[in-house]
């Protein structure tokens, strides 16, 4: 019997030994491949002349590259190839196949093994794959995986070339055509004008830089964004850097390449008075102040008593809660002449219904108001201003024989809506 | 020197005059009849870019089940199980037919090519070949050494056949409609002459469950055995089975489901307002046995020599194109959700919804009015057919010899042995089998033409015959020869004692095969034409096992088996219609396998509880489907092949007093791939025709082996009075798991998207499971006596009562695959359901 409870017990071990029995999980491409040449190395081989033309890499030939795909061609602008870029350059890879997004994501780091390809230029682009019938040709789906492998997971991968500016055609280092870029501050000359591409044809649109340089973006009419509007305003594209003889160009692979566009926001008016025929609701103001339209005096007018007076002028509340940098303005005349100490200018975020418990925040005016003509003050209100019980404040003071005299109108305040 | 060895053979045949016993001994006196053929669903069709040797083994891969070892038995889990779990395609512990040995009169009828055995050689021969003997799963050897699945043996001696006329005439709505057997055996006459002699016909297709099905067969036996003398007898058997039929096809669950039909067969359409199918299989491929048999009446020995030859055709037929649409009627490009894959909504998309929801048969199911149309007007143009049947055809010859022995060498000790050698040369080709109006064909490789602009040759499939314009009957495509030679010696001690029995045996051979191309590819000119290489292997196995008496009513047996055997030749090339290469990796497969049973056998109670563990190593498989990175056919051989079935069976029988007996029966088991295996592949288009094959580690690892439920069970009632027999059976069937295909688990297949798209890569690589079902069966039988030696017997059964037709038998990825916009459902799994409620009746009449 004992051998058959030690058997018993062996078979129950055979049995259940390999408990782990999650299936398999596909590991990711890994590639024991060396790069022993930069893609800035492997497009010095080939000298780009006026008209299309290559070199054939021998089937001997052990040259490795190494890069970081760039394109996707997944919305349908980029069609049958595939850019990488190693820091020192890019080249574009033609393949025979579609949907190649599903293997070479963006950021995915491929190796690309030289031997047996062609390395050329379409309209002076760089491009590697076949070449035949005078024309660079992709290679053969079923071949791809003899020369380009993947290794490891995609990473995100940002733009290493930042352009403000737009060189010309020739003036552009040759590392940096194929590569992803990234135009800051530029704007599409037809923003808000036209669509991505015309439905029956690739077609360009200009961007211009800040300063004024442009670039052309050219968009396949097979991409499925085709009928979006370029957006107006200003803001980043991102895109392969290529060219067409000595047109540069720039190719978006899908629309979130094109970022943070802006339309600069128009100044809002908050508040204004222009003119004032009468105290609207909400101004308080002291017996000395009164409205005045005469050929003299326009707007809000004080004259003094020459007593001892101070008399004020509270503008209605004004919400600035909403608005950012809001400023004010306006324009006065002290016919009697200027004396700062005469005449204030204050905000108060809020009023307290007495000026005396009140917290007053002086805006100082200039010394420049003149006896004649109005003088405009302008102030940018700090972001303590920005309250919902906004108010202004003008205080007129004079002492015993002084005759103050203060003109005050088109009283305006404008900002931008948060 | 294999040809010499086979002489060799035939001169110990002849001088065989020894010693012998019974070999009959160990048959069962309780016979179950076997029922092969009318629960085979014989006319599957496999994937039609399955496999290389697709068509030529009924007994193989997904969609062309046949139960294997329907063979009688005593024991209680075989006997309650192997026609019950039939409708599931259940495979006995997940084994593929090829570890399952049969022969005939000793002589192994496991094809040299397939390694299975290929039961339409018989079919239809019901009365002949109904009580085999068998040997379950790991059994000490008798007749046969066994392999895994075990093994099963024909007696067709002449004197085996009692003396008595018998027939038979059945009526089904499952292949066929009717099936007629007439049978007669004279006994031993005076003279020393026994004869016996069966014919058999099945026809008839107005019941068939699938439509488009055909099913024409009919068989022949004839065996003359002559006493010699009181010890030696010579016995001549001859049997053959004609059997053709069209075939049901495989399809996706969209067509299914929009014709709302688990049996829709794509193979069929309309012409000349008959139904023609254009998948028809035709098997002819007669045995000849010439059995000496040794006996002498000590019964302490018995020799049994067989020189055999087998020979014949097996061809099925195929709908093959040139530059024209694909004309099977569920190409993924013609149902509806491929125009959604497209963007269409609308147009096209509601005209061919409407085709398949309407069924309209123009649409949904081949149009060959269209294909002799596009014909009949290319030959006015003078230019070739572009549509055709064309015939592939496996034409086999093969001789060989066995020679078994029974002894006693003691009270306690007792020896099997035997003898086995076999030479066969199969011949694989295809013919125009009709050109459909057109005027003539021409023998280029289509995915080959324009990849080459530079190579006028390379289109060519055979260089020796360019520009020939082919007509029916001319061969074209490829055109090979499989030579196979094996020889085999096995030995096996059996020890009985009071308490313990135990065996140990072993077995010991060689294969060696070569491949003769007879056409000189244009793609592969240096290696298509001619000889290969030939390949040589040592096939070796171990047997053992150990029974311990507890009582006369309880036992516990342990038996394991080891063996190395020869890789399949049918997977051992890269390109066998084309080339002459090796896969790399060939190797032999080993196997180990271990079981462990408890028995009990009272007389209310019959039990068996048996654990058992197989574990395959470096099986190879060669498949062959079209690529779209290829745009080509490609083949794709698979190496390494690791896979582990371990489980548990139960089989009981508990008399309720004394005309029922309960019937608990199952098997849980868990069958899965254990380690990665190796891919490599190459186009036959020549794409990579500079050597640049693609090779990949498959990842597949604790996957499940697909093919079968991996769980079967039933519970049943059987009634036994007054010669009525009522059987009913519940049973359930679960852990039916989808066939994989292999590329969907490479890393070139799904690269990083385990990280950067999870539920892609789920939707690629995790395995698909069927939901578990249930279905009920009924059979009634019974038996009349109208006078003496007269007897009138009928039986019915009624299959899937409850009419489930949501059972998958089959079901498998298909090897083409959209790596282009990974959608996996543009190529969707292939499915085949098992029959809804089919029944069967039979009557038959015995004069003795």
């Amino acid at each position: 019997m004992k051998i058959f409870k030690h058997t018993l017990w062996i078979l129950a071990v055979v049995l259940f030994a390999s408990c782990d029995l999650t299936p398999d999980i596909a590991p990711v491409p890994h590639s024991d491949l060396k790069a022993n040449t930069t893609i800035a190395e492997l497009l010095a081989m080939h000298e780009i002349g006026s008209l299309d033309s290559y070199i054939h890499i021998p089937d001997s030939s052990d040259i490795i590259i190494t890069g970081i795909v760039t394109t996707s061609d997944e919305h349908g602008n980029c069609y049958k190839y595939i850019n990488i870029e190693d820091g020192t350059g890019g080249i574009q890879i033609k393949i025979n196949n579609t949907a190649l997004y599903n293997k070479f994501k963006v950021g995915q780091r491929v190796y690309v093994t030289c031997g047996g390809l062609d390395l050329g230029d379409y309209r002076k682009l760089p491009q590697m794959g076949i070449w035949a019938n005078d024309a660079m040709q992709a290679i053969p789906s079923g071949k791809i995986s003899n020369y380009v492998f993947c290794d490891g997971v995609p990473q995100p991968f940002e733009p290493q070339i930042v352009l403000t500016s737009i060189p010309n055609a020739n003036a552009i280092p040759d590392g940096w055509y194929n590569r992803l870029v990234r135009l800051e501050a530029c704007h599409f000359v037809e923003g808000g004008m036209a669509t991505y591409c015309d439905p029956n044809a690739a077609t360009s649109h200009d961007i211009e830089m800040a300063d004024g340089t442009t670039i052309t973006m050219r968009t396949s009419n097979y991409a499925d964004f085709i009928n979006e509007m370029l957006p107006s305003g200003n803001g980043t594209v991102v895109g392969i850097l290529t060219r067409y003889n000595n047109t540069v160009q720039i190719v978006i692979r899908d629309l979130d390449d094109v970022q943070d566009f802006v339309i600069p926001q128009q100044t809002q008016t908050i508040f204004s008075v222009n003119y004032p025929t009468a105290f609207e609701d909400g101004w308080i103001h002291g017996a000395d102040w009164s409205i005045i339209n005469n050929s003299s005096f326009t707007g809000f007018y004080y004259n003094g008593s020459t007593t001892v007076s101070e008399s004020w002028l509270i503008s209605p509340v004004i919400d600035l809660s909403n608005v950012s940098d809001p400023m004010l303005e306006f324009a006065h005349r002290a016919p009697q002449g200027f004396n700062s100490a005469n005449m204030k200018c204050f905000y108060t975020p809020v009023y307290t219904g007495d000026v005396n418990t009140t917290l007053w925040i002086p805006l100082p005016l200039s010394a420049a108001s003149g006896t004649n003509t109005f003088v405009t003050e302008s102030f940018d209100l700090p972001e303590g201003a920005q309250s919902e019980n906004f108010r202004i404040a003008f205080k007129a003071m004079e002492a015993l024989g002084e005759n103050v005299q203060w003109a005050i109108n088109n009283i305006t305040i404008t900002g931008l809506a948060k | 020197m294999k040809k010499a060895l086979l002489w060799l053979f035939a001169f110990l045949f002849i001088c065989n005059t020894a010693f012998s016993q019974d070999n009959g001994k160990t048959r069962e006196k309780k016979k179950k009849q076997t029922t092969t053929d009318t629960t085979a669903r014989a006319g599957v069709d496999g994937d039609t870019y399955s496999d290389v040797g697709e068509g030529q083994d009924d007994e193989s891969d997904a969609g062309n089940y046949v139960p294997g070892l329907l063979h009688s038995s005593q024991d209680v889990y075989t006997n309650n199980t192997s026609y019950t779990f039939s409708i599931a395609y259940f495979r006995n512990r997940g084994l593929d037919n090829k570890y399952q040995n049969v022969c005939w009169n000793g002589f192994s009828a496991n094809s040299l090519v397939t390694g299975r055995a290929t039961y339409s050689q018989w079919g239809g021969l019901n009365h002949i070949f109904r009580y085999p003997e068998a040997l379950n799963n790991l059994d000490a050897p008798t007749f046969l050494f066994g392999n895994a699945g075990g093994a099963t043996s024909y007696n067709l001696r002449a004197t085996n056949f009692r003396r008595q006329i018998r027939a038979s005439y059945s009526l089904t709505n499952r292949t066929y409609s009717n099936r007629f057997i007439l049978t007669g055996a004279t006994g031993v006459t005076k003279k020393g002459w026994s004869f016996a002699g069966s014919l058999s016909a099945r026809f008839g297709n107005n019941l068939s469950y699938v439509e488009g099905t055909t099913y024409n067969s009919f068989g022949g036996f004839f065996a003359a055995e002559k006493k010699l003398n009181s010890e030696n007898w010579l016995n001549l058997a001859l049997f053959a089975s004609y059997t053709s039929r069209g075939m049901q096809s495989n399809s996706v669950q969209e067509a299914y489901d929009l014709l709302n039909d688990h049996y829709y067969n794509a193979n069929w359409g309309w012409y000349q307002g008959k139904q023609r199918n254009a998948r028809v299989r035709t098997v002819c491929e007669p045995v000849i046995l010439l059995t000496h048999t040794y006996a002498p009446k000590s019964n302490k020995i018995n020799i049994s020599s067989t020189l055999a030859t087998t020979f014949g055709r097996n061809s099925t037929t195929s709908l093959n194109w040139y530059d024209v649409p694909d004309p099977r009627p569920d190409y993924y490009r013609y149902l509806p959700s491929y125009q959604i894959d497209n963007g269409d909504t609308n147009g096209f998309y509601n005209e061919i919804l409407n085709y398949w929801t309407t069924n309209d048969q123009s649409y949904t199911q081949i149009n060959w009015d269209k294909l002799y149309e596009v014909n009949q007007l290319a030959a006015a143009q003078g230019k070739r057919a572009q549509y055709m049947v064309e015939n592939r055809i496996y034409d086999h010859l093969q001789f060989g010899g066995s020679s078994n022995l029974n002894a006693d060498l003691s009270e306690h000790v007792k020896i099997a042995a035997g003898l086995d050698v076999r030479g066969m040369k199969q011949r694989n080709y295809k013919t125009i089998g009709d050109l459909l109006g057109g005027s003539y064909w021409l023998d280029v490789d289509k995915y080959s033409e324009g990849d080459f602009p530079d190579d006028y040759n390379v289109q060519y499939n055979d260089l020796n015959h360019i520009n020939d314009t082919l007509g029916v009957g001319d061969v074209f495509g490829y055109d090979y020869d499989y030579h196979i030679y094996t020889q085999r010696l096995w030995a096996s001690l059996l020890f009985t004692y009071n308490h313990v029995d135990f065996h140990i045996g072993g077995e010991i051979g060689g294969t060696e095969f070569w491949r003769t191309g007879h056409m000189k590819n244009g793609r592969w000119q240096d290696e298509s034409y001619g000889n290969s290489e030939k390949r040589n292997f040592l096939d070796a196995a171990v047997k053992a096992g150990v029974t311990y008496k507890i009582n006369g009513r309880n036992y516990l047996v342990l038996n394991g088996l080891f063996q190395r055997q020869a890789p399949g030749v049918l997977n051992a090339f890269v390109a066998p219609r084309i080339r002459n290469k090796y896969a790399d990796n060939i190797t032999s497969e080993k196997l180990y396998s271990g079981e462990f049973s408890y028995i009990l056998k009272y007389p209310a109670i019959k039990l068996r509880a048996t654990a058992y563990f197989i574990q395959i190593m470096d099986a190879m498989r060669l498949i062959s489907f079209y690529h779209d990175d290829y745009a080509s056919m490609v083949n794709y051989s698979i190496s390494g092949i690791d896979q582990r079935h371990i489980g548990v069976e139960l089989g009981a029988e508990i008399k309720l007093g004394s005309m029922f007996s309960l019937i608990l029966a199952g098997n849980y088991g868990d069958y899965r791939y254990t380690d990665q295996a190796d891919g490599i592949m190459n186009a036959e288009n020549g794409v990579d025709m500079q050597g640049e094959t693609v090779d990949r580690t498959i990842y597949w690892k604790n996957f499940h082996v697909a093919g079968t439920p991996q769980v079967a069970a039933t519970a049943g009632l059987k009634f036994n009075h007054n010669y009525w027999w009522v059987n009913i059976n519940a049973n359930y069937f679960d852990k039916i798991y989808c066939d994989l295909n292999p590329e969907r688990r490479t890393t070139t297949a799904t690269g990083s998207l385990y990280y950067t798209d999870p539920e892609l890569y789920h939707q690629i690589a995790d395995q698909t499971r069927m939901k578990g079902q249930f279905t009920l069966d009924v059979s009634v039988s019974k038996s009349w006596r109208i006078k003496s030696g007269y007897l009138i017997g009928f039986n019915a059964s009624v299959t899937n009562l409850l009419n489930n037709k949501n059972l998958v038998t089959t079901a498998w990825e298909q090897y083409r695959f959209d790596f282009t916009g990974y959608n996996v459902n543009k190529f969707g799994n292939k499915y085949y359901y098992a029959f809804g409620t089919t029944f069967y009746l039979g009557i038959n009449f015995t004069f003795n």
